[in-house]
């Protein structure tokens, strides 16, 4: 058995004003230190069920948790799986301050951060779901992120997952795969490309300096609503940012909430939204969609992209479902029983996993 | 090879019940956008023949202010026996004597027309029927003038771009309803908008002819058995026939105006599908109306049309086979019954 790091212990954090200080000591210095990481999750249950729950589930007998309530919206959690012959510990904080959210923040290291913490919160869907971000969000969120410091100017990399959609004479110079887009004008190439690729935005590295030049903030976001700090103060880092995804999150919860098909006055009604691609989705795209959507949901698919994809899809573990169809370059999902927010949430992600990220927006109410 | 066959033809009637769906859904979504057509009056409307006996058409239209009615019968699939498919022509008489009982305030109209529409697949053997039938005086009243049958497509659209888009065409006949035949008279028919294709299509869920069975397993499974919320060590619930169809109703938006033997009839699809559920061992039957379901339901790495095609179907051949095995093994008087320990005992 390995133990293959060594945990932060966080026994000097009592309560939200030690932790503060504790962490505006440690990223206010210029020294190599892990990144502050910081996950914005959504959940109403208390944080203190977290053990019952791992009794009751035999598929979650590889971790063992331990809850320490440090003052009323801010606990200390020991969080240990097993993978393997391998045993991963780690701690770390959890603030429920803003109703309806959760933020775990940690300064442990990627694959813990990965593999145990969201990895088990991710196993607790839909008790506890994620918030994501797609390129236009993201980028969105970040100058509003910069207007909130007041900052000059923000500086930008883009990690992206690209696959070409189409084959056309001059697009051989790219190839597929993860890149790092670090040039001054990477929004401007990336809108380029995404007449060509299929683009998924996986991380958005960013700093943000004031008009003397001097860096206020180095962070870096991921579409599944992690944020590591790099360097800043914690007080203006959790106001201006972690509060920003938070507020984010209310946001997008609102536009996916209260979709589902329902009769009013002898007469259905439906809530449907449309996420929309600047080319048309083509064939191998959708026959990847359906293979990928087939493994995740209960999915009856009526047409299989021919070009036309139409699929009724069931949240296995949620009870949510949904109409999806595919046409041109629109693809429209349309709930139907239950529409839970978390389950809207997380088929737009799955969708946007294959065909890369779209533009989401309202279709008017029928 | 055999099998394949049933296999994909089980697996084309899902597709084409839900698309015929969606063509009901392109009916409301025509006369609800141009009114000038005509007034939509109800789905699975009932309205009386002289005699006061209820018929119910799929979908029914008023024009040329409520003088004139339109109805259309829709058929998801036709009998491919020209016995049966006879049948289901003749049954049509029935639409073309006098009706009342349009609306409120409307009771009886100048005249009405009927439309048939049924996929483009089914057409060629419908239309050949109908033309020799109406020849005869028996069946005039399919003589073009008052009775069109329509057929319907998903094709490639004609632009040239790869977008395929839903269209109605005439097939058959004539209709007297001018500004409906001056659109079917365009070179592509009727097509119908491309929000139907998108999201539209969800606003129903059946048409009035029984689906087949996966489907209704389908619905069941996707949208009403799988909604229930479960505790963390809850593997399974009970749940009372009369909650699943309590859910059911909104899938059904005509519910409240069906008579008894109406809601009776599609009471018996979702009673026939759960027990077929439960003979493929999907959920169990605890007691009278009491079903027990799994959580997860039915989890398949394949669209669950096709899983289900493969199950339905392989339960009919054990079906088969246990059927063979009774009539042939009939155990004879002097057959000794006893239990399996009696057996290895003498083994040993």
């Amino acid at each position: 058995m390995s133990v293959p790091f060594a945990p932060e212990t966080f026994a000097q954090i009592t309560d939200r004003f030690s932790m503060s200080q504790f962490f505006t000591k440690i990223y206010t210095t210029r020294s190599k230190r892990p990144s502050l990481k910081a996950i914005v999750l959504q959940s109403k249950i208390s944080p203190e069920l977290l053990n019952d729950i791992i009794i009751k589930r035999p598929d979650l007998d590889d971790f063992k948790i331990d809850v320490v309530k440090l003052s009323s919206d801010l606990y200390r959690i020991s969080l240990t799986r097993k993978i393997g012959e391998g045993i991963f510990n780690g701690i770390f904080l959890l603030d429920i301050s803003n109703y309806g959210s959760w933020v775990v923040l940690t300064n442990a290291s990627n694959y813990y951060v990965n593999h145990v913490i969201e990895s088990f919160y991710d196993k607790l869907y839909p008790k506890i779901s994620r918030i994501y971000f797609n390129l236009e969000q993201m980028e969105k969120f970040v100058n509003i992120i910069k207007d909130e410091y007041g900052g000059k100017s923000t500086f930008r990399g883009f990690t992206i997952i690209r696959n070409k959609r189409v084959w056309k004479l001059g697009n051989e110079k790219y190839s597929s795969g993860t890149f790092n887009l670090w040039e001054e004008n990477a929004e401007e190439e990336i809108k380029k490309q995404s007449l060509d690729y299929n683009i998924k935005i996986i991380r958005l590295n960013f700093s943000i300096k004031d008009k003397y030049d001097f860096i206020l903030l180095r962070a870096n976001i991921s579409r599944k609503g992690k944020c590591s700090l790099l360097y800043g103060d914690f007080n203006n880092y959790y106001y201006n940012v972690i509060l920003k995804i938070i507020d984010y999150g209310i946001t997008w919860r609102e536009f996916y909430s209260e979709r589902e098909r329902s009769l009013i006055n002898n007469e259905i009604l439906l809530n449907p939204f449309s996420i929309t691609y600047p080319e048309k989705i083509n064939m191998i795209d959708l026959k990847k969609l359906s293979k990928h959507i087939n493994n995740i949901y209960s999915c009856s698919i009526i047409h299989n992209g021919n070009p036309y994809f139409v699929a009724n899809i069931g949240d296995y573990q949620e009870g949510s479902s949904f109409g999806v169809t595919v046409l041109g370059n629109t693809v429209t999902i349309t709930p139907i029983t239950k529409g839970t927010v978390e389950a809207t949430w997380k088929l737009t992600e799955v969708v946007q996993q294959v065909l890369g990220d779209g533009l989401i927006s309202n279709i008017n109410k029928i | 090879m055999v099998e394949a066959d049933e296999e994909s033809k089980c697996v084309r009637d899902f597709q084409k019940y839900s698309d015929s769906v969606a063509i009901l859904t392109s009916l409301y979504n025509l006369f609800s956008k141009k009114p000038e057509l005509g007034r939509y009056v109800g789905i699975e409307k009932k309205l009386f023949r002289k005699d006061g006996r209820p018929i119910v058409p799929d979908f029914v239209v008023l024009y040329d202010e409520n003088t004139k009615g339109l109805l259309f019968e829709l058929k998801w699939s036709l009998p491919d026996n020209p016995t049966w498919l006879l049948e289901e022509i003749k049954d049509l008489e029935k639409y073309f004597e006098d009706l009342s009982g349009w609306t409120n305030d409307v009771k009886n109209v100048e005249f009405h027309d009927l439309v048939l529409i049924c996929h483009i697949s089914d057409i060629k053997k419908v239309v050949k029927l109908v033309e020799v039938l109406c020849t005869s005086e028996e069946f005039s009243f399919l003589r073009s003038g008052h009775f069109a049958i329509w057929g319907w497509s998903i094709v490639a659209s004609k632009k040239g771009q790869r977008e395929e888009e839903l269209r109605i065409e005439k097939c058959y006949g004539k209709i007297r309803n001018i500004k409906i035949e001056q659109l079917l008279n365009e070179p592509a028919g009727i097509i119908i908008s491309e929000n139907v294709l998108q999201y539209l299509r969800w606003i129903f869920f059946f048409i009035k002819q029984k689906p087949p069975l996966t489907y209704i397993i389908a619905v069941l499974m996707q949208h009403i058995l799988n909604a229930a919320p479960l505790d963390d060590d809850q593997k399974t619930y009970k749940i009372n026939l009369d909650v699943i169809l309590e859910r059911s109703k909104i899938f059904f938006p005509s519910w409240d105006n069906y008579d008894n033997k109406t809601k009776q009839f599609k009471r018996n699809w979702i009673i026939e599908a759960l027990d077929n559920m439960v003979r493929l061992d999907i959920i169990k039957k605890e007691r009278d109306n009491i079903y027990e379901i799994p959580k997860p339901i039915y989890k398949k790495r394949i669209p669950l049309q096709e899983a289900l095609c493969k199950d339905i179907l392989k339960m009919g051949k054990i079906k088969q086979r246990k059927r063979y095995v009774k009539k042939t093994t009939r155990l004879s008087s002097d057959v000794k019954v006893g239990v399996l320990d009696d057996f290895f005992k003498k083994e040993r």
